[in-house]
């Protein structure tokens, strides 16, 4: 018999709803994320680009269920997360693991990295107890810090030490997916390719599978197996990086590759192409969120919301234009 | 003279007394966009903080000098550089989060700082603050005014860590890693508004980064960090074009999509004595006089300094 394999996680449809205060009696909400649904099967990389704001970090804390969506659900190894009974929670739930943006603040500053490391893996592991300390020396040793890491404490490490102690510890449970938050732009080139190397050589020995966030063009390229760029919390296009140069992209997607700052390339970015204020997802503005900074706007855009659509070209496009 | 001139800067652990920095000098001109590379972990934030003496409790600078605008830094007293910090110096650090205080309102602690350094207040500060958190890119001012730190994504708290630091109109803004949490298109828009503020103002920047592509269009000169010491300084151009130091080509071709050099991961059977050079086990070159000795840091063209024997 074949056994169906079930995506690591999936994101059907899935809304959170934030608020803010405007006065002491007023409290307005926005919605962070918008009807986005994804699926990363097992071993595959998902890359998600976009604005800053736009919803990113927020995807990943509820594929992480640190945080409930408001509309729509998380399967992870094909069953509803909000169905799961506790027993089963507790085996799934370090099979999902994180490296966060601001790693600083995710590394408790009490605890020595020797602490911070040996916790998740004894508390996954408590039969292997014994070589707690031997395979957290391994793992530091992979992401690329000596031994005599174990005895600091967090303030005591390099912005780019602390990124790779959090990667390390995402590590240690044997995951199956983990979510990258700008895991690597805190590193120098030379780490950063190691590290970005670390990952591929994982994914292909344990089959891995991440979501990862970022704001490097060339890192998604050249790491992803799909990429989804979001629009103020909606998706906006999802293609294969295969086809990158092959295929017409949503307008914004274009604006993002054109502000690349290219450090090899012969000229400096074209910032002409800016234009417009940042879009902020507590104004959205109506019809097509990115009408008033798109280049090729018309009256449909400004009045209806495209929806997401699929295209032959192994892609999905969210434009009137398109 | 330049604006800041730092000499033979040492800093050391007083645990261990291991050198972390180890003989740093450069000079930042007046009006001069100096971009900063180099290892993660070579003392890059640590000379930040050591310009600003926020040093942490354990660690200490034995020997060198830091000039500012005429001025013997390290003579000061805690309170001569506080009014310096953020008035005529100031930062925007790697972690948002752990700089901005929790408990008050973006706005409160914008406003906060008008009033210790300007002495403004009411409805002018209110205004500054706005025009300011505008300027940074920052889409509905006034609402994000009373937004708190951890409602805010990365890329906004970034954004507000650099509104807070050009908030008084400093000489000096130190900013280290500011656009790592940015998209690309904010990140163009942070580097057009420090552009314009260093042309139009004439505000003058140190600027650490791991981002070959903003210090390419950004940077007026570079300077490359390894293990606590300088390897290479140049011009922008000049060191894009030909970078010399095994490091910095190391690092140039470990850039994504780069044709990457194979000599990447190369181990080397010897080991290098503690007098060798301290990039050796790690140069693709890894030449018979690095073994025991160091190179010093010397002028091989026009305003292009290098710390390899190669070169020497
Ligand atoms: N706890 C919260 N309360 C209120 N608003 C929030 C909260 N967390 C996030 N937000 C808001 O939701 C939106 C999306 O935030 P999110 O952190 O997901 O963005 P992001 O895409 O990760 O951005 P960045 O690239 O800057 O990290 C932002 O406008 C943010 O200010
Ligand atoms: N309080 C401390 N005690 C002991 N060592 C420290 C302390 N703070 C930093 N270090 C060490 O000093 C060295 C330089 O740190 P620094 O933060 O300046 O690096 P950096 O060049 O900014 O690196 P990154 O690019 O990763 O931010 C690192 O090896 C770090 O581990
Ligand atoms: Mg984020
Ligand atoms: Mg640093």
């Amino acid at each position: 018999m074949i056994e169906k394999v079930e995506p690591i996680v999936q994101v059907r449809g899935v809304s959170k709803i934030y608020h803010v205060r405007t006065s002491i009696f007023r409290k307005i909400a926005f919605y962070a994320l918008l009807n986005v649904s994804l699926e990363i099967p097992q071993g595959q990389v998902q890359a998600i680009l976009g604005e800053s704001g736009c919803g990113k970090s927020t995807l990943g804390r509820i594929v992480l269920d640190i945080e409930k969506p408001d509309e729509g659900e998380i399967l992870w190894f094909g069953q509803r997360v909000s169905d799961l009974d506790k027993k089963t929670y507790k085996v799934l739930r370090p099979k999902i693991q994180a490296v966060f943006q601001d790693s600083f603040a995710s590394l408790n500053p009490r605890f020595k990295i020797k602490e911070i490391l040996m916790e998740p893996f004894v508390l996954n592991y408590p039969e292997e107890k014994k070589r707690t300390l031997e395979v957290v020396s391994d793992y530091l040793e992979r992401v690329g810090l000596s031994k005599e890491y174990l005895e600091r404490f967090p303030h005591q490490l390099s912005g780019g030490q602390r990124q790779r102690v959090a990667l390390a510890r995402a590590l240690i449970t044997n995951p199956s997916l983990i979510v990258l938050d700008e895991p690597t732009s805190a590193l120098d080139m030379t780490i950063q390719s190691q590290i970005l190397n670390l990952l591929m050589d994982l994914k292909k020995q344990y089959n891995l599978s991440y979501l990862l966030i970022t704001h490097s063009l060339p890192v998604a390229l050249e790491m992803a197996d799909k990429i989804t760029v979001m629009y103020l919390g909606r998706a906006v296009e999802t293609f294969h990086p295969r086809l990158f140069y092959k295929i017409d992209h949503h307008p914004y997607t274009l604006l993002l590759f054109s502000s690349y700052p290219d450090p090899f390339a012969n000229k400096p970015p074209a910032t002409l192409y800016l234009r417009g204020e940042p879009a902020s997802p507590l104004n959205r503005p109506k019809g097509c969120a990115f009408h008033p900074r798109c280049p090729e706007v018309e009256k449909i855009c400004q009045e209806m919301e495209p929806p997401l659509k699929e295209k032959e070209t192994l892609q999905e496009i969210a434009c009137w234009k398109r | 003279m330049p604006l800041l001139k730092v000499q033979d800067l040492f800093v050391t652990s007083t645990e261990n007394s291991t050198y972390l920095l180890k003989g740093i000098s450069f000079s930042l001109n007046h009006g001069e966009i100096l971009g900063v590379l180099g290892e993660s972990g070579s003392g890059k934030s640590l000379t930040a903080l050591s310009v600003l003496g926020l040093l942490p409790a354990n660690l200490k600078i034995t020997s060198g000098e830091i000039i500012f605008d005429g001025k013997e830094l390290l003579s000061l007293s805690f309170q001569e550089l506080q009014k310096i910090r953020g008035k005529k110096i100031s930062i925007i650090f790697q972690d948002p989060l752990s700089t901005l205080n929790p408990v008050l309102t973006v706005g409160d602690q914008l406003k906060e700082i008008l009033y210790y350094h300007l002495g403004l207040k009411g409805p002018s500060a209110q205004d500054l603050v706005i025009k300011t958190l505008r300027e940074v890119g920052i889409p509905d001012p006034e609402l994000r005014l009373k937004n708190y730190p951890h409602e805010l994504s990365g890329g906004l708290r970034q954004r507000v860590m650099i509104a807070m630091s050009i908030l008084c109109s400093p000489k000096l803004l130190i900013a280290d890693e500011p656009t790592t949490a940015l998209d690309l298109t904010i990140q163009m828009q942070i580097i057009e508004l420090l552009r314009r503020l260093n042309s139009k103002l004439g505000l003058s920047i140190l600027f650490i980064t791991h981002d070959l592509g903003v210090l390419r269009w950004l940077a007026h000169r570079i300077l490359v960090y390894y293990q606590g010491q300088i390897v290479e300084a140049a011009p922008t151009e000049k060191i894009f074009t030909k970078p010399c130091h095994p490091y910095t080509q190391l690092l140039f071709s470990s850039y994504p999509g780069r044709e990457k050099s194979p000599v990447v991961v190369q181990k080397h059977e010897e080991k290098p004595s503690k007098e060798g050079c301290e990039f050796w086990s790690r140069c693709a070159v890894a030449c018979e006089r690095g073994l025991k000795e160091k190179p010093s840091l010397i002028e091989i063209d026009h305003d292009h300094l290098i710390r390899c024997f190669l070169y020497d």
